[in-house]
């Protein structure tokens, strides 16, 4: 994303969204943002695992990061 | 059981208007919608009609106000402002406005609810951000969206343009065939808002990226416009000055697997969309061979890929391949001119009108120096296989 068209995202751009699949139940995605910053490669089928990102105080929002990485 | 249409060919279109496509009409919109559809009327050789139907979303994920007559124009106002008291006036709702509105059309005049009904689309481009908003509350399924920054229509098209690329080991040079050839053909058409400004690969590739992996030329560009179609039955348009068009038959979205708001996965599109156009071809009763005149939705150019592909026009996966090689290229005799009437990225967003028309154009033989010939049928889709339809026309009744 190099732009989000909505209020307060402006500060964290540009960043990636990533499409999930979960392990444990196949069919059923969400979507959240990758951690790992916008130029990490990236290729259908990577592993993630999820992260939470404190936006502000009492706001955690579901995220991911790449899994399997050092 | 047939699974073809019972009012196939029965309806027929007989007369249109488009008005001007502008970035910003010197008009309100509902003024200009009354200006068409009076064009419209009169270019069916009628005075009046006594039917409206429309799908008279304002496609924008902005915060701006919305009035009728102003952002949209619904088919109440444009009966009311034309000073007729409808005996049939609807609207459809959710994607796929054009075939959705088509097909309330051909349903009212075969059922007998209206003898002639004007079927009309309105759209406008809003001062400021077309897609700004200034929202700070997320509620219901955009509790999981909105806070991820998982916003508007872009990035909806982006996530399953990304999967196709990767899958399919695309190029982004393939895709510039087809910006290229709407750009081509929407420079030949003197209503359009591109009327001679075709783009090259090179001005594609270099345009700015919006949300990888779509390009600024890979959008249709917001604009102010309306057009207007008069239907009636086929006993009613023989008399009528124009060569009538017929509907052999209409399909729109299957049930779709639920989803994040504006979650659309390509996998979901295309098995969809394949049974989308499983319903078209049992409706009109004919098979994808047989077309010979495809106008294919793109709104956002990865749209024509999947329409492509769901519709069998060619293989899953192989789209990219087809366009590449001047598969759609509408000045090659052997090729698919599925772009031959501009489409959305060489009219402007007049969502699925440009299909439409040149449905309607060429099936009259009225397309004037842009005519191709004598082909017989056309289908003209709109938004995504799977949220929206298509429409089947021909030439003559089978």
């Amino acid at each position: 994303m190099r732009r989000s068209f909505l209020s307060g995202f402006d500060e964290i751009l540009p960043y990636v969204i990533v499409d999930v699949e979960l392990a444990e139940q196949p069919e059923l995605r969400t979507l959240g943002r990758l951690l790992d910053g916008p130029d990490v490669p990236l290729a259908i089928g990577a592993a993630v695992q999820v992260a939470f990102e404190d936006r502000e105080p009492g706001v955690s929002i579901p995220a991911f990061t790449l899994a399997g990485r050092p | 059981m047939s699974r073809r249409l019972q009012a196939s060919n029965q309806v027929a279109i007989v007369g249109y208007a488009q008005s001007v496509v502008e970035r910003h009409a010197k008009q309100t919109l509902g003024a200009l919608a009354v200006e068409t559809a009076r064009t419209a009327i009169a270019d069916a050789g009628l005075d009046s009609v006594d039917g409206f139907v429309t799908g008279s979303l304002f496609p924008s994920a902005g915060s701006h106000s919305e009035a009728d007559g102003v952002t949209s124009v619904t088919a109440n106002w444009l009966a009311e402002h034309l000073g007729v008291n409808p005996r049939y006036a609807a609207g459809f709702q959710g994607f796929g406005q054009i075939p959705g509105a088509v097909s309330m059309a051909v349903n009212a005049v075969a059922s007998g609810a209206a003898t002639h009904v004007l079927f009309h689309r309105a759209l406008h481009n809003p001062q400021g951000s077309y897609h700004g908003n200034s929202l700070s509350e997320a509620r219901g399924g955009q509790q999981w969206t909105l806070p991820q920054g998982y916003f508007g229509p872009l990035t909806m098209i982006a996530l399953p343009y990304n999967e196709y690329l990767q899958r399919y080991g695309a190029s982004h040079e393939a895709m510039a065939a087809v910006v290229v050839e709407a750009r081509k053909n929407g420079a030949r058409i003197p209503w359009s808002v591109w009327h001679d400004l075709p783009l090259s690969a090179e001005e594609y590739l270099a345009a700015p990226m919006l949300t990888d992996p779509i390009r600024r030329f890979d959008c249709d560009i917001p604009v102010d416009g309306v057009a207007a179609f008069v239907l009636t039955s086929a006993d009613r348009a023989r008399d009528l000055p124009h060569r009538p068009v017929y509907v052999a038959g209409y399909a729109s979205g299957a049930p779709i697997r639920r989803r994040l708001p504006l979650h659309w996965p390509l996998d979901d599109i295309m098995e969809v969309g394949v049974e989308t156009g499983r319903r078209l071809w049992q409706a009109a009763g004919i098979s994808p061979s047989e077309v010979d005149l495809p106008q294919l939705y793109d709104g956002f150019s990865p749209f024509v890929y999947f329409w492509l592909e769901a519709l069998g026009f060619c293989p899953r996966g192989e789209a990219h391949r087809l366009v590449a090689g001047g598969g759609i290229d509408s000045d090659r005799p052997d090729a698919l001119p599925v772009l031959s009437g501009g489409g959305a990225l060489g009219n402007g967003r007049m969502h699925g009108v440009p299909q439409m028309l040149e449905c309607y154009l060429q099936l009259a033989r009225r397309a004037g120096p842009r005519q191709r010939g004598e082909p017989s049928i056309g289908i003209a889709c709109h938004s995504s296989p799977h949220y929206g339809g298509a429409v089947a026309y021909s030439a003559e009744p089978y």
